[in-house]
């Protein structure tokens, strides 16, 4: 019998470290990456083998979990957007600023495709989406991005 | 230019704080509470007990029995009439086969952390090659349709999407990306036979969004950068149109950064035709006017010199192909109806001895119409519809009704022309109310897949309920 809780623990030893990172990229909150990370980590443990492909569904699950708190942030006390907090001085702090003047949508796209090195059709599995509309997220997010770090000569 | 790819790889200095001991916590919680839909349940005909690997084993050997019996009667039939094939899919990261004759689905390959799709099956239909995902290397996989046995590529390779098409002879596959195990900044066109080795790696200048097409009889590739079939404006990079020859590995650029869409070889493969967006030549991306007046032109191979057939075009040709005789090109032209605002496609025939070109047909559409192997017919989606233009009647009909026309996904056809295959979509399953843990989920779209012959016959469901299949990944 498959120890599925062992396979979703090493999963998560090889796998998690990335998907807390772009989590955290896209929503700019450490808090907001822990809670979509363990959550999406604890349903997969929970769901077992109903759960086909354990990786791709951690990442689609964590930065929809994300995407819902962020709302659930926006909707409620309306509060000044929170400045980023560096979890480590060494990161790229031009880079996370700019991430946020992204809209959530090409945001997802260009951590996908930069930061986990994914195909476009990848990236359209992961988030839910098709491959056109990642397309068009990640033309426009890559030259938006472009501009905002200063490098617009393209 | 900053390279995105090094700045993103500063996240990697990012500490992070391990959460294994609260996803152990919440899992516990769970196991206490009913959780939401599982995304990407698959359940396909016959085979509802896939969860139960013990029963399936004796309800396979079973049907595996029967079927045996059954063998030769099916194996008569089939020889007394045309077959369409198989057809295969990606659903759940899991490859399926889809035996249309039969109207059997089964899974053929399954990795747990794969992420493969883009199938290519080869022009037998006795391979399947894939490219297989895990975080963060690639390899290309080939396999036997008929029973999922394979081979990959022994190293981490790199793949351009879309980048990848098997050879007329269906013994080589080609893709092009980059070879992890040589020069990282280089773009190869890599050759592999069927048990996935690698025959020969070419290096090309091209770099972006890549087409391969191959000459009929597997001797020449074109490769058509930051190009698609139904523009030649790409917000990847630079255009370009390379001519790559196998066997000797000689590259050669056509013109100066042409901007290309759509292309074919004449049968010989000696010759191709394309449309050029008229311009200058190697303007920026920004310059690229999709509609701008295109050149139709055909390219000898050898010399990589242009022949203007038409002038003026009032856009990119589409969906080209030569007569079977190369005596002249066929070729689709999209213009929005200012009435409607729906596209029209009018369909174009050029002869090559210098006569002008004649409009056969038009039709209006929601996709670019796609030929039919035996390119005796059309077929497209419009409204909700699937239709098909026999050219001979010039008369376009509505087949079914209610299939689903996603972006990228058009109409399929069998390699035998006797099939074409649709996807209809309906919502999935609502997330649970009072569940506060599958609160995040939303609906999903599961998709049915089904076929039809082309006049309007023997309509068919593969596939239902699929809320993970992957509709680039069709092909047969």
């Amino acid at each position: 019998m498959v120890d599925w809780r062992h396979s979703v623990e090493a999963l998560y030893r090889a796998d998690a470290a990335r998907l807390w990172r772009a989590v955290y990229a896209y929503a700019a909150d450490p808090d907001i990456a822990s809670e979509s990370v363990a959550e999406a980590y604890a349903q997969a443990l929970r769901r077992g083998s109903a759960v086909r492909d354990p990786a791709a569904w951690t990442w689609r699950a964590a930065f929809r979990i994300a995407a819902g708190a962020m709302k659930d942030r926006r909707a409620g006390d309306r509060q000044p957007v929170r400045p980023i907090e560096h979890v480590d001085s060494y990161a790229d702090p031009d880079l996370l600023v700019a991430l946020r003047a992204l809209p959530e949508a090409q945001r997802a796209a260009v951590i996908l495709f930069y930061y986990a090195d994914l195909p476009v059709s990848a990236i359209a599995h992961r988030l839910g989406s098709n491959a056109l509309a990642v397309r068009a997220n990640l033309s426009r997010g890559r030259r938006r991005l472009h501009a905002l770090l200063g490098d617009d000569d393209d | 230019m900053t390279d995105l790819h090094d700045r993103f790889r500063s996240l990697d200095r990012i500490a992070v704080p391990d959460v294994w001991s609260e996803v152990q916590r919440r899992a516990e919680t769970l196991a206490d509470t009913r959780v939401g839909p599982v995304a990407g349940r698959l359940q396909w005909r016959g085979a509802q007990a896939e969860r139960r690997p013990v029963s399936l084993r004796w309800l396979v050997l079973v049907v595996a029995a029967a079927m045996v019996l059954v063998a030769l009667a099916l194996a008569l039939a089939a020889s007394h009439r045309s077959s369409a094939g198989p057809l295969v899919f990606v659903s759940n990261s899991r490859v399926f086969a889809v035996d249309v004759d039969r109207g059997t689905t089964r899974p053929i390959f399954q990795e747990p952390t794969t992420a493969g799709n883009e199938l290519r099956i080869s022009p037998d239909g006795q391979h399947i090659a894939f490219l297989w995902v895990r975080n963060p290397d690639g390899y290309v996989w080939v396999i036997a349709r008929a029973d999922g046995s394979g081979f990959r590529t022994t190293g981490p390779v790199s793949f351009t999407s879309g980048a990848a098409a098997w050879a007329p002879d269906g013994r080589t596959f080609a893709w092009v990306g980059r070879d992890e195990t040589r020069s990282a900044n280089s773009d190869y066109l890599i050759l592999a036979d069927v048990d996935a080795r690698v025959r020969r790696r070419i290096q090309v200048p091209v770099f972006g969004t890549i087409q391969i097409v191959w000459s009929a009889d597997s001797s020449r590739v074109a490769i058509l950068m930051n190009g698609t079939h139904d523009s030649p404006c790409s917000p990847f990079g630079p255009p370009g149109l390379y001519l790559v020859d196998v066997f000797n590995g000689t590259v050669q650029e056509v013109g100066d950064q042409l901007r290309v869409g759509s292309l074919a070889w004449s049968s010989d493969g000696r010759r191709i035709a394309t449309s050029i967006v008229a311009g200058p030549s190697g303007a920026s991306d920004s310059s690229c006017d999709p509609t701008a007046p295109s050149k139709l032109v055909s390219i000898d191979a050898a010399s990589g010199t242009l022949d203007v057939l038409a002038e003026g075009l009032p856009g990119p040709a589409t969906s080209l192909t030569w007569s079977r005789d190369d005596g002249s090109i066929e070729y689709l032209l999209q213009e929005a109806d200012r009435d409607t605002g729906r596209d029209t496609f009018a369909l174009w025939r050029t002869p090559l001895d210098g006569g002008q070109p004649r409009l056969l047909t038009t039709v209006v559409g929601d996709t670019s119409p796609v030929w039919s192997p035996d390119l005796t017919r059309l077929a497209w989606f419009s409204e909700g519809s699937l239709w098909v233009l026999d050219l001979d009647r010039r008369d376009p009909r509505r087949l079914v009704d209610g299939v689903a026309s996603r972006p990228l996904f058009w109409p399929k056809w069998s390699l035998d022309s006797s099939f074409i295959v649709f996807l209809r979509e309906r919502p999935g399953p609502e997330p649970e109310p009072g569940n506060s843990e599958s609160s995040n989920f939303v609906p999903e779209q599961v998709s049915s897949l089904w076929v039809v012959r082309p006049d309007g016959t023997d309509e068919q469901r593969l596939v239902d309920d699929t809320a993970g299949l992957d509709p680039e990944s069709v092909d047969w």
